[in-house]
């Protein structure tokens, strides 16, 4: 065991047991989980939450609407639907029905389109005879009508959601993935893939891109810049989803892209978060994926969060803002650390990509 | 004889008013009748030993209890079949496409069908598990009786529907979720019969309560909801040709049917 050397003095002698890997990370405590977050913004269960992002945000938006949040909805169902229903069409998941918002480029055709009086139109997709939204193609599973019957569709759509933004005091984003289609005709960032949940892979209609740090910090100002000169004066609270790229189209290995991906989002979070009074970041990534928090919490397919992590997530979120003791954490895993139980269910188009996996 | 039990709401009135014009139709039928009290399976209690009977005050001219083990077949009429629900969603939203009433929110055509076949599902088999129905057919559900298009929007769930803009999507909808349901659950719903429709949506006005009253004894406001003893005499003829044990006997010409009121 190393010594502390006697006489000398460093800048890490007085650091609190959370700033040391073996401390925090090995053996984590209340008093380290609780270093892991420590909010800019003072929420209270009467601050107004708006959820949207990746897959993993849906878990957020569940977990923290059991638990009392005053999580926003403006394009739910109530108890008219059941809720198994509902959710096959894209209702309560979020706080409106965008489906999963993968990329802040996504986010922010979002607000601008809900803010405009003059919305661009959605490209659509076909499938059967159906048609549907390339902007959200799973709210309907099985599409619309007509064209005309989608863009009805997304004007109902996009009031429902620029009501919500004008209600809206946090917007708790999930940030998601870099990779993404561009539909070339319009400019507009997909949620996935033509030929996915419906339409045609044509290399003539859609590019592939891959977000870059300065891409992403741009998209996520933009958004915040786009809701203040509304006069909606909505602040983001970053996360990154901890689950990885089911496939990559970039060319190389998925765990390769995957790193490429969470770190350009992390590094945004974090400097946005150090920079910003806009912006926060809470630290879902860091709870699933490491130790710090008695993790890694994976189900047993390693992609997916468990049970375990989601409600460990949800605990160290209500720690923080004073809410709820702190969560539980268990010892560093030596063997498999998962209960076999993910979290519940979530709808998640690029889990589709599996389907082409050969 | 055929003992056939015929259960249910205020719908039933049409059935024991066409009581002996059906046994004079059907002479090996022996016809019972029971009515919930509240026109809910909540006012009555199913015994373990097939005995239904009525829970609290029960002013009713029918029996206040009646015991189902003993009938070989049982009628349970004038099921709302998720007429509430279809409402209480209908008051919220208007559908895609279709004409609608002015909602802000609006859900898919598809979603809709899919909820009212759920919810039509769900509640064929509420009542089959009520009943203790082991789905060996010794169980026949009815829906509510269309009504007529003299009915008043709001005296009933399904008058208010028949008179939404888009009522005839609404009702296709609902028919075909009631024949599913009865193929698929599988589950004894025998349907309103084409000769006793106006439409989908719309019971002929000559079949109403209404039009068989005599203006002395006639309710106001007129009853365009329930249905009377020419019409019940009908329906019954249609379920008993899905009774192999009637089906194949000879049903003798039924006499003239009485004008009386009942509940």
């Amino acid at each position: 065991m190393a010594r502390r050397p006697a006489g000398r003095r460093s800048p890490y002698a007085d650091l609190p047991r959370a700033a040391f890997w073996r401390s925090a990370m090995r053996a984590p405590d209340e008093a380290t989980v609780a270093a892991l977050y420590r909010p800019k913004f003072d929420l209270t269960p009467q601050t107004r939450l708006m959820t949207a992002g990746s897959c993993f945000a849906q878990h957020l938006h569940r977990t923290l609407t059991r638990a009392g949040w005053n999580v926003l909805q403006g394009e739910g169902t109530g108890r008219l639907l059941p809720a198994s229903l509902a959710r096959d069409y894209g209702y309560n998941i979020y706080s409106a029905r965008y489906g999963n918002i993968y990329t802040a480029r996504q986010l922010r055709q979002l607000i601008e389109d809900a803010l405009s009086d003059t919305p661009r139109p959605a490209p659509v997709w076909t499938r059967d005879g159906r048609v549907f939204d390339a902007l959200r193609p799973t709210v309907e599973p099985h599409g619309l009508d007509s064209a005309d019957l989608v863009q009805e569709a997304r004007r109902d759509h996009l009031a429902c959601v620029r009501g919500v933004l004008a209600e809206t005091d946090v917007l708790i984003f999930t940030l998601g993935l870099t990779e993404c289609w561009i539909d070339r005709a319009t400019g507009l960032a997909l949620p996935t893939a033509p030929g996915t949940v419906a339409g045609q892979f044509d290399p003539d209609t859609v590019t592939f891109h891959n977000f870059t740090y300065p891409e992403v910090l741009a998209d996520l100002c933009a958004s915040r810049d786009l809701l203040h000169a509304a006069g909606y004066p909505v602040r983001i609270l970053l996360t990154v989803s901890p689950v990885p790229l089911t496939a990559t189209a970039s060319d190389a290995h998925v765990g390769v892209a995957t790193t490429y991906s969470k770190s350009v989002l992390r590094a945004v979070c974090g400097v946005l978060e150090a920079q910003d009074p806009d912006f926060d970041y809470f630290p879902a990534y860091e709870i699933i994926t490491t130790t710090a928090a008695g993790g890694p919490h994976f189900a047993r397919n390693r992609r997916d969060p468990s049970a375990t992590g989601v409600d460990t997530v949800l605990g160290v979120f209500a720690m923080a803002h004073g809410d709820g003791p702190a969560p539980e954490t268990a010892p560093p895993p030596t063997e498999a650390p998962d209960t076999g139980k993910t979290a519940e269910e979530v709808a998640c188009e690029e889990i589709l990509l599996e389907a082409f996996r050969k | 004889m055929i003992r056939v039990a015929i259960i249910g709401n205020s719908h039933i009135g049409a059935y024991a008013e066409a009581a002996e014009t059906i046994r004079a139709a059907f002479p090996t039928v022996e016809l019972s009748f029971f009515a919930f009290p509240r026109h809910d399976l909540r006012s009555a209690d199913l015994g373990d030993d097939g005995w239904l009977r009525a829970r609290g005050d029960h002013d009713s001219a029918l029996p206040s209890e009646i015991d189902l083990a003993a009938q070989d077949r049982v009628i349970v009429a004038g099921q709302p079949f998720a007429m509430i629900g279809l409402n209480a969603l209908l008051a919220e939203f208007d559908i895609l496409g279709w004409p609608g009433t002015g909602k802000a929110r609006r859900l898919s055509p598809a979603l809709f069908a899919d909820y009212t076949r759920q919810a039509v599902t769900g509640a064929a088999g509420r009542l089959m598990k009520w009943f203790g129905d082991d789905g060996q057919g010794r169980f026949t559900y009815l829906a509510q009786p269309l009504v007529t298009d003299r009915a008043r929007p709001g005296s009933s769930k399904m008058a208010t529907l028949a008179f939404h803009p888009a009522a005839l999507h609404i009702f296709e909808q609902w028919h075909s979720a009631l024949a599913a349901t009865a193929s698929d659950m599988p589950c004894p719903i025998v349907p309103q019969p084409p000769e006793l429709r106006a439409s989908e949506v719309f019971t002929p006005r000559r079949f109403a309560r209404a039009a068989t009253l005599p203006a002395d004894r006639a309710p106001a406001p007129a009853d365009h909801i329930h249905m009377s003893a020419e019409y019940a005499l009908a329906h019954f003829r249609a379920i008993a040709k899905t009774w192999p044990e009637l089906h194949n006997s000879p049903e003798r010409p039924p006499g003239p049917l009485p004008i009386k009121e009942s509940e």
